[in-house]
């Protein structure tokens, strides 16, 4: 089996990145309503929009190349009744319907400001929702001690919040880097939401590191993660790149389209190898008997 | 009516043949890299010496491939065997990661996963398990689990930590097994 299980990285990081997003974004209407006020930013968030409704849609559809027999998908919602994975599938069936209007509402419907919010506040909760769904798939697996617990959540609310307000603060910061205008600072609120997806996601590495006093396969699994290379990506990549944007925006508040597009693939990359290590950490000691 | 069919496995028998897991493969007729019954290999320098588990699907109490399937293939027999609905698997390979056994196999080429029914066609015909009829040692026997349970009560938790099997209570597997070096 590959260690890695790449469609399902993909599916999951990608999906946490478009929910992350618009979380960020329901942010930064509440703190600065002059986003959903003035035309010119009004339209940066539509564009932004589109683009995480097609992030969430293509993450989705990565998801079935997972299946063996792709062509049976229809059947992976037979098992409702105790599969969470099946239940993984209706809530991210629905979710993309939710983002779908979100993303329509937001693009169509401007003129309505206490509409967009609301629904942009719904489509926060039902993408949260989604992502605990995700992770109870692995939290059903109580042989696997590495997935068989609450820090699997933590990781992919981690990886939502980190990813989606990165996203957004480097929207906000190049947008101001293009109008030449006297700039506004970065809503606090955006840059602690990028401190707090890099603290769970510290957390979550914290707690890998501990797995080495543990036993059996989390102690096999513990060394496997903390020895590969991918860590120092996501240490480097995610948790002190992440810090730096943070601290960057606090002080320079604008940034060119070149940067945010480097510093934006850096802590993706970092957040893909971070979920590569989540499903190579259980999957490389297979067989596990 | 028997509640639970089980495997019994004697492992002060086994030399390692590996009869059991290519008598189950010609019965299946599983594809090239499928095997339902595998043979694991412990090895021990104090003293030196080997010991044989051969294992297959072990029809727990608590089936974890049968939770976690989204395609709902699994179900458990009146009798307690686990079978497969093979047509309706969609290969998402979420029991592989779920069993503790490493029982269910994924067929790259098919792009579906299988696993032992316990011959359970055998069985309503009145015969035994391959495996265990193919046996040149008389290591594998099978029957009620209950009755196999008081023939020969060894302790689990001691061999799971001697061989360092996954721990029977994620899936109450129904399986006996009487480990090697052991007294009659
Ligand atoms: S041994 Fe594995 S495949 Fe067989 S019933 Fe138990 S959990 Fe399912
Ligand atoms: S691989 Fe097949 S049998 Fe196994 S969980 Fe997926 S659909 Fe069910």
């Amino acid at each position: 089996m590959s260690e890695y299980e790449l469609p399902l990285v993909f599916f999951t990081v990608l999906c946490q990145w478009a929910v992350g997003s618009i979380i960020a974004m329901t942010a930064l209407m509440t703190v600065q309503p002059i986003w959903l006020n003035e035309e010119t930013r009004f339209n940066r968030l539509r564009y932004m929009a589109l683009a995480i409704l097609a992030i969430n849609i293509v993450g989705s559809f990565l998801s079935l190349l997972h299946l063996g027999s792709p062509l049976g998908a229809y059947r992976a919602i037979l098992g409702l009744g105790h599969s969470w994975l099946s239940r993984e599938v209706v809530a991210f069936f629905l979710l993309n319907g939710v983002v779908f209007i979100w993303a329509a509402v937001v693009f169509r419907f401007n003129r309505n400001r206490a509409l967009v919010k609301s629904v942009s506040f719904v489509a926060s909760l039902a993408g949260i929702a989604a992502i605990l769904v995700s992770a109870q798939v692995y939290y059903q697996m109580a042989s696997h001690p590495m997935w068989h617990t609450l820090i699997t959540h933590l990781n992919f609310i981690a990886t939502a919040i980190l990813l989606g307000f990165v996203t957004i603060s480097l929207m906000v910061a190049v947008y101001q880097y293009r109008q030449h205008a006297p700039q506004g600072k970065i809503p606090g609120l955006l840059l602690t939401g990028i401190l707090l997806g890099v603290l769970l996601m510290f957390w979550v590495v914290l707690w890998y590191s501990h797995g080495v006093n543990g036993q059996g396969q989390m102690v096999r699994s513990a060394i496997a993660v903390l020895g590969s290379g991918l860590m120092g990506w996501l240490i480097f990549g995610g948790l002190i790149t992440g810090t730096c944007v943070a601290t960057y925006l606090y002080k320079q508040s604008s940034i060119s389209m070149v940067g945010a597009t480097v510093l934006m693939l850096v802590i993706l990359s970092a957040a893909v190898c971070g979920r590569m290590l989540f499903y190579s950490g259980v999957m490389s000691q297979s067989p596990w008997f | 009516m028997v509640r639970q069919y089980g495997f019994l496995v004697d492992m002060r028998g086994c030399y390692g043949c590996k009869t059991c897991s290519m008598a189950c493969k010609s019965e299946n007729a599983t594809p090239t890299g499928v095997l339902w019954r595998r043979v694991r290999e412990f090895t021990f320098d104090d003293p030196n010496g080997m010991a044989f588990i051969s294992m297959s699907c072990n029809h727990c109490d608590d089936p974890q491939c049968m939770k976690v399937c989204p395609a709902d293939t699994y179900s458990k027999r009146p009798d307690g065997i686990v079978v497969q609905d093979h047509d309706k698997c969609i290969g998402c390979r979420m029991c592989i990661m779920a069993c503790p056994y490493n029982a269910p196999v994924f067929d790259p080429v098919e792009g579906k996963t299988s696993k032992c029914n316990l011959c359970a066609e055998r069985l309503d015909e009145g015969l035994k398990p391959r495996c265990v009829e193919s046996c040149p040692a008389g290591v594998l026997q099978f029957g009620d689990i209950d009755e196999l349970r008081k023939r020969y009560s060894a302790d689990l938790s001691r061999i799971e930590t001697h061989y360092k099997l996954p721990d029977h209570n994620i899936s109450h597997p129904n399986i006996v097994i009487i480990p090697a070096g052991d007294k009659e």
